[in-house]
């Protein structure tokens, strides 16, 4: 564990000791549980690559050129702005 | 195939992975397999993750693109900012490039790379493999 100092406001603190007193822990436990909640510490066994494998399984269709012409779809013809004028633009 | 410390992906990957459509979406998909078995930690740069979000969002669709972005932001993969010794090392390798085709966020995903130690990237782009780095699956 690592040990951290912080401030909290009175009302804050005051609703801390009511909650962990209602639930039979301690205010430590309390703000540990409501930390990992709030940053959605995985505990789970993934590997870093899983997410690609996840991101693949619900893939949508493109229009089947997209990594071999990314500079294109970008910066050039395949771009959804490419030979519209400032105004063209401004006015989508 | 040796298993690289970290592994490097670049945008061109993370697109192939958004659409079944892509000519390298099943290589994408087997290269990534590989990765996971091997269990390597994985980084990017903020360029390339935005070119790809970008890219995903007008050519697949707005959804697409979000949703791949809420992944990858919650999930282990590393992305590095760029800051002003980064920005000069990318330049540095991009005044090296032959092809005015070229793209600085190429240059700077090897500027990252050289300053991480890296030699392997998880790309189709056969620009790293004419800067002499290894693309993940070539033999």
């Amino acid at each position: 564990m690592i040990r951290k100092q912080f401030y909290l406001t009175p009302e804050i603190h005051r609703e801390l000791v009511i909650f962990a007193r209602q639930q039979g822990k301690t205010v430590a436990q309390v703000i540990r549980e409501i930390l990992e909640k709030t940053l959605k510490i995985r505990k789970t066994d993934e590997a870093p690559a899983d997410v690609l494998l996840r991101i693949a399984a619900r893939a949508g269709k493109g229009p089947g050129d997209l990594s071999v012409n990314l500079t294109s779809y970008l910066y050039g013809k395949k771009s959804p702005n490419y030979g519209k004028t400032k105004k063209a633009i401004r006015r989508r | 195939m040796v298993k690289p410390r970290k592994l490097f992906v670049d945008a061109d990957a993370f697109v192939a992975l958004n659409d079944q459509k892509d000519p390298n979406y099943q290589r994408a998909v087997v290269l990534s397999s590989l990765a996971s078995t091997a269990r390597v930690p994985l980084i990017t740069s903020d360029p390339a993750f935005g070119e790809a979000v970008t890219v995903i969002s007008q050519n697949v669709s707005l959804k697409q693109g979000i949703d791949f972005a809420e992944d990858i932001l919650a999930s282990p993969v590393e992305i590095i900012e760029v800051d002003s010794s980064l920005r000069r090392a990318g330049l540095e390798i991009f005044k090296k490039q032959t092809s005015k085709n070229s793209r600085f966020t190429d240059a700077i995903n090897m500027a990252i790379m050289k300053k991480e130690d890296l030699d392997t990237i998880f790309s189709f782009d056969i620009q790293y493999k004419k800067n002499k780095f290894k693309r993940f699956g070539d033999k």
